[in-house]
């Protein structure tokens, strides 16, 4: 039973965030679904959801933007809706964006899906967020080249141990 | 870590010849032509790579030598981790205040209920 926590697990590229809302699904699906309800809640505390444009449906899309502490604190995402399944299902593409909602094509972009079980009223609220970018970091494994830097490491330190 | 620093990480690892110039420097420190090498490519073209990598901070070129070898600079690579570990902490953070509103709401809709 998972309580007012957010159970995470890595998996490979995935990262999967289970967490249990004492709410019915129909609700957990509606905060998700509109800028009124989202920038309530989206974002961290000191980073809250400062400018949202949204047009749910499926293709349609959601670009929000983020502000931080310091005046020059800003971060724009762009979201594109591939499935919307009420209550039950939303799978979206995030990106990173400039103010005008041009995709930055550099950084990785975040394939979501957000799943709503219901469970007696309560909702089990599973997000998958899969990485572009660890697959660019497992090949970077693969090749030893983690293994390799520590090992580097490893010997940097033993020479300036050596050397002291 | 700022965005553009990661992107031009991201940017410098989308290319294999660049992912293989990176695991050939875990070995230690190595010239131009060493790293030219393993690939058919002329020294310009392993040079540009090069450059592409020592502009997101992945490799060092030392000065020291005429032949200024190439360093491995892992540093840019772990800070993709810590960016993923942002977003779980950006998911975690957007929950608890999700749950916070969730009450709100529903409290709300009690009392609209009731009046």
């Amino acid at each position: 039973m998972i309580t007012h926590k957010t159970d995470v697990q890595s998996k490979g590229r995935k990262l999967i965030l289970t967490r249990d809302f004492d709410a019915p699904p129909e609700l957990v699906f509606d905060v998700w679904s509109s800028c009124k309800h989202l920038k309530n809640w989206w974002g961290p505390k000191e980073w809250p959801m400062d400018e949202c444009m949204l047009d749910f449906r499926e293709g349609g899309e959601w670009r929000y933007c983020l502000r931080g502490p310091n005046k020059e604190d800003e971060s724009w995402g762009k979201a594109i809706y591939q499935e919307i399944n009420k209550p039950g299902k939303i799978v979206y593409k995030d990106h990173f964006t400039d103010n005008d909602g041009n995709i930055n094509e550099e950084m990785p972009e975040l394939l979501v899906t957000v799943e709503f079980d219901e469970n007696e009223g309560k909702t089990r609220q599973i997000q998958t967020v899969l990485f572009d970018t660890a697959e660019t970091r497992d090949k970077i494994v693969e090749m030893g080249f983690i293994e390799g830097m520590s090992s580097s490491l490893d010997r940097l330190e033993e020479h300036l141990a050596a050397i002291k | 870590m700022p965005a553009d620093q990661l992107s031009s990480t991201f940017a410098a690892l989308s290319d294999p010849t660049r992912r293989a110039i990176l695991a050939s420097l875990t070995t230690g420190e190595k010239t131009v032509s060493d790293l030219a090498e393993p690939f058919e490519m002329t020294m310009p073209a392993i040079t540009k790579h090069l450059k592409v990598l020592e502009k997101a901070n992945l490799v060092e070129r030392s000065r020291k030598a005429q032949y200024r070898p190439c360093k491995l600079q892992p540093e840019p690579l772990k800070a993709i981790d810590e960016w993923m570990d942002q977003y779980r902490r950006f998911f975690e953070e957007s929950f608890d205040r999700l749950d916070d509103y969730l009450k709100q709401i529903q409290a709300k809709e009690k009392d609209d209920d009731n009046s």
